[in-house]
């Protein structure tokens, strides 16, 4: 063949490019052997900003006008309150589907870290390939990390600096209508309101790419990655509420005299119980107990409550006072440092794991460069 | 450019596979050789002799169990831009075209890519520059790794059985392009290979290796001349010879022998060709 | 080394030819062993999960309830421990129902990936063509053992979600003062139907030819994936066009006040005001506004219609699904999935015809 096929570009043209990519070399590679995934992203960082721009403007635009022209606290206006309750829902409608985009994007960044970034490159045997060029292990691994972390995080930060506006424009009217806040502690709010999604999205590309450098198969490591960063969110859904210490309430420190009926609703109740007379602090037995003496507390009327019959009652079955552990409002930013630091450990953990196979498979840099 | 391209001292790797037995595997074992550079060296030797470990050990790929390896004078991992390794199956990215995979050679070699070597051996096989590496056939994805690794210009080529999936024409062609830009650029290649067809003719050091140790090195024509193949009488006597292998056929005896003086006269003695050379170390009953 | 590292991943096909029958099955079963043991080990969890449910609801339960009677003594305490119990029944019941509803996307996202795509492109699918069972016959194993299994599995998983389902309804209506959910909300639609069945098969038909077409696993793995997605969000969307709807009109209710809306058990769909030519067109329900009184209360229906007949309207209407075309609704969606699952196996033995002559 002539040569003339493999230079479409006339050669100088053929040169500036070379030499625009000489400098980024491991950049541009790493994005060129991933421009799908980088669309994949991109469109899925689009369609949930669409979604969540279409909440902050259109939809809770729509639910304003709609509430300004009802009486939300007047008589009930049943075509009325339809046309509040239908926008109020196509507002909340668009919020979580913008939630569901960034509770997912974790596992999705990890499933394709865990799959393309390292494990396919291993199975294939490019990343021997990549190994032989004049870059270092080292360093290909470093691209191979900061590159996906950097888009990802850009991306999912983007999905909840939109979420944020479009809670706090649609939020107060929410309140107004459903004569509820909605909680902080919520798995919505605490996700899309917080940070923990950012280093969630880190750890995934971190294990991800530890899961291909150990198991060297693209499926397997998929598989296991899915696995491990959805097991790790939900074992936080479930135990987030002790990563920080709950305070404490109780009873006969409380206006009413009675812990239940003066709950903060922005307080997440954790249990409750009762105090012995020891001082300790009894879970079941104390809890049955706090509430077997209600009856007393109301008496057979169901009228006010009567705090002094309450706590005689209390006392009659051996505890002296009643409490209640709970997270104030002000524990949500400490529980979500504390999560995204546990993140941000693991992922620390696998980078630096992940650096040591790399150094453990190829032969070492003697010499300082 | 030093006189030695790769150095090995008591050179041993193994893989230890906890499943399903525990046994450990010595891939390489006691290897100690120096092969000259500027070279055309040939690494011979039956399927999993230790070919790829050793040309990996060399590439820096993995690190040496035990002894030691030095690459153009220093250690595997400093001398990655000076060298080039094209494995046994030919790695490259499927959904890149082939002005891309080149393209990534540049950017990954900023400081040594000679583009038009890699375009011109391109270019030399019919094939269309904007297909994706996917599409191609095995002798074309094979043409597209081998001018990644010249497009490099390294001075030690690492060629882990190059030729094994082409056709014989494709083969005699690229053999005779890669040896030309060796010469050219003062090249030093090493290659592993169990087809020795490909290997007469083209080079000029011979590393035989068997069950992962050396049996057998050194320049090619002195190699060829410290043996001979012997015809004879079945009861004639070789002793005082190194006998690697005979056969008898008949009441005829014929046997490659490494002499330690005048041969009897009783034999026919000629000079081994290569082929017949491998075929005895690689037939010897294990030592 | 490179040979001995490869060669435990590829030994099944090689003992394809092993000629005792049901040598092909013992083939499929022992590549996809670890696919084997995980769904086992998923359909063993979640049915483990719901009958820990179901103990949950066992007779100490039920004398609790019993205790929980309006009117009885202590119904202070008990609702708090019925409430304990019933968000333990109702966490595992809810883990159950999503691990029926995830199951056709993972049986659909292994098959996309690993069924086919993944011999095709490592190539072992040609060296299985080689050995002497016929394509055609290794097509049929890779479909119909995948497809046992995972069918047998969700069968499974459906069987034990109805009774344990169904045994807190009592507790339920306690702590939801009479609350359900809906029968045609896609949780209880699925996990109380059949549809997860074929859509599990019709995504272990399509993954296999995905994976014919695109010989590439993770390609396939995103394409079955998205497929599967749209499939399933379509049908939660459009589901209840599969079976023409009943229509109430106003008048024929028979009530104090007019109905546009569904009777509770009833799938509302849509409504609106017939036009004095007897068109059913949509309504904004001004007159309802109109004729309500100062106090808050409801107008008289008799005000209403007058209100409606002023603007031109003779009645209202009301669309809706009676809770008799459940199964209906059922059958016509699970039809559908399977025939997909019935193309897409043609299209797979037709692909594989043209590819092996």
């Amino acid at each position: 063949m002539t040569t003339t096929t493999t230079s479409p570009a006339p050669p100088h043209a053929e040169d500036t490019a070379a030499r625009a990519t000489a400098p980024g070399g491991l950049t541009w590679t790493v994005f060129r052997l991933h421009r799908w995934a980088l669309w994949m992203w991109i469109a899925y960082v689009a369609v949930g900003s669409g979604l969540l721009l279409w909440a902050w403007g259109p939809a809770a635009n729509g639910l304003e006008s709609v509430a300004a022209g009802c009486d939300l606290g007047g008589p009930a206006q049943p075509y009325c309150a339809n046309g509040v309750y239908e926008a109020l829902s196509t507002y909340q409608e668009f919020m979580r589907l913008g939630f569901f985009a960034i509770l997912l994007a974790p596992l999705l960044v990890g499933a394709w870290a865990a799959a393309s970034l390292t494990a396919r490159e291993l199975e294939t045997g490019t990343a021997e390939l990549a190994w032989t060029q004049s870059v270092t292990p080292a360093r290909w691994l470093t691209a191979k990390l900061a590159l996906p972390a950097v888009v990802a995080t850009a991306g999912t930060a983007l999905l909840l600096g939109l979420y944020r506006l479009a809670h706090l424009e649609g939020a107060p009217l929410f309140t107004e209508i459903r004569q509820w806040t909605p909680s902080w502690w919520n798995e919505d709010l605490f996700t899309a309101m917080g940070v923990v999604v950012l280093p969630r999205v880190l750890c995934a590309v971190a294990v991800g790419v530890l899961l291909g450098l150990l198991l060297k198969r693209t499926l397997a490591s998929l598989g296991t990655g899915l696995v491990l960063v959805g097991g790790g969110i939900f074992a936080f859904v479930l135990g987030r509420r002790f990563l920080w210490p709950t305070e404490i309430r109780y009873g006969r420190d409380t206006p009413a005299g009675s812990p239940y009926t003066s709950t903060d609703p922005g307080e997440w109740q954790m249990s409750t119980g009762a105090v012995t007379e020891s001082g300790e602090l009894a879970g079941q037995s104390g809890e049955l107990a706090g509430y077997g003496c209600m009856e007393a507390g109301y008496g057979d009327g169901g009228g006010a409550f009567d705090s002094d019959a309450y706590y005689a009652c209390l006392e009659d079955r051996g505890f002296t006072d009643v409490w209640i552990s709970y997270h104030p409002e002000s524990h949500r930013w400490p529980l979500q440092l504390m999560e995204s630091g546990i993140w941000l450990v693991v992922a620390a953990l696998a980078v630096f794991v992940s650096y040591r196979v790399i150094r453990h498979r190829t032969a070492p840099r003697e010499r300082a460069a | 450019m030093t006189d030695i391209a790769i150095e090995a001292e008591t050179l041993g790797r193994r893989y230890s596979r906890l499943l399903p037995r525990r046994r450990v595997n010595w891939a390489l074992r006691d290897c100690s050789f120096s092969l000259p550079a500027g070279r055309v060296c040939a690494v011979v030797g039956p399927n999993g002799a230790g070919k790829s470990t050793l040309l990996s050990l060399a590439a820096g790929l993995a690190r040496p169990t035990e002894g030691t390896i030095r690459v153009l004078g220093q250690g595997p991992g400093d001398v990655r831009e000076r060298l080039a390794h094209v494995a046994q199956n030919k790695p490259l990215h499927g959904q890149l075209t082939v002005i891309d995979t080149l393209r990534l050679g540049h950017a990954l070699n900023p400081a040594r890519w000679d583009q038009a070597t890699a375009e011109r051996i391109v270019a030399q096989g019919d094939l269309d520059p904007t297909a994706t590496v996917r599409s191609l056939s095995g002798g074309q994805r094979t043409r597209v790794a081998l001018a990644l690794a010249l497009g490099k210009r390294p001075e030690l080529l690492l060629l882990d059985e190059p030729m094994a999936d082409l056709d014989p024409l494709a083969r005699h062609q690229l053999m005779g392009e890669l040896m030309a830009e060796a010469a050219e650029h003062g090249t030093t290649v090493v290659m592993s290979s169990h087809v020795i067809a490909e290997l007469e003719g083209s080079c000029d050091h011979l590393l035989l290796i068997r069950r992962g140790r050396v049996r057998l090195q050194g320049e090619l024509e002195d190699v060829l001349a410290s043996h001979t193949l012997v015809t004879g009488p079945a009861d004639a006597s070789l002793d005082g010879h190194t006998v690697i292998e005979s056969r008898t056929t008949g009441r005829q005896i014929t046997a490659l022998v490494r002499p330690a003086g005048p041969l009897p006269e009783a034999h026919e003695a000629s000079t081994p060709t290569l082929e017949e050379l491998v075929l005895s170390y690689l037939r010897e009953p294990a030592a | 080394m490179t040979a001995a590292t490869l060669t435990p991943r590829t030994p099944a096909p090689a003992s394809a030819p092993a000629k005792a029958p049901g040598g092909l099955i013992r083939t499929m079963l022992r590549l996809h062993r670890w696919a084997l043991w995980l769904w086992v080990a998923y359909v063993a969890l979640f049915t483990g999960l719901l009958l820990w449910a179901w103990t949950t609801m066992g007779d100490d339960t039920q004398a609790l309830l019993a205790s929980c009677e309006p009117g009885n003594a202590p119904y202070l305490r008990c609702p708090k421990e019925l409430e304990d119990v019933w968000s333990v029944y109702d966490t595992l019941l809810r883990l159950g129902l999503y691990a029926i509803v995830a199951a056709p996307f993972l049986a659909g996202a292994w098959a996309s990936a690993s069924l086919t795509a993944r011999e095709l492109e490592t190539g072992t699918a040609e060296l299985a063509w080689t050995q002497s069972v016929s394509p055609a016959r290794w097509l049929t194993a890779k479909l119909a053992v995948p497809a046992v299994a995972v069918g047998a599995g969700i069968a499974l998983l459906l069987a034990v979600y109805r009774p344990v389902a169904a045994a807190g309804v009592d507790v339920r209506d306690v702590v939801w003062y009479g609350g359900a959910p809906q029968w045609w909300s896609e949780d209880f639609f699925t996990a109380m139907g059949v549809v997860a069945v074929p859509r599990a098969l019709c995504a272990v038909a399509v993954g296999a030819l995905l994976g014919f077409l695109l010989r590439r696993s993770l390609a396939s793995l995103g394409t079955g994936l998205l497929l599967m997605t749209a499939g399933t969000v379509t049908f939660a969307l459009g589901r209840h066009r599969l079976w023409p709807s009943e229509t109430r009109l106003g008048y024929a209710a028979d009530e104090p006040s007019p109905r546009w809306d569904a009777f509770a058990g009833e799938w509302p769909l849509d409504s609106g005001a017939v036009t004095g030519s007897g068109e059913h067109v949509a309504y904004d329900y001004d007159c309802l506004d109109a004729v309500l009184g100062d106090d808050g209360r409801a107008g008289d229906a008799g005000d209403f219609y007058a209100c409606l007949k002023a603007d031109g309207y003779s009645d209202v209407w009301a669309s809706y699904h009676p809770k008799s075309h459940y199964w209906p609704l059922q059958l016509v969606e699970s039809g559908i999935w399977l025939a997909v699952a019935a193309l897409a196996v043609f299209l797979s033995y037709r692909v594989l015809r043209r590819r092996t002559a």
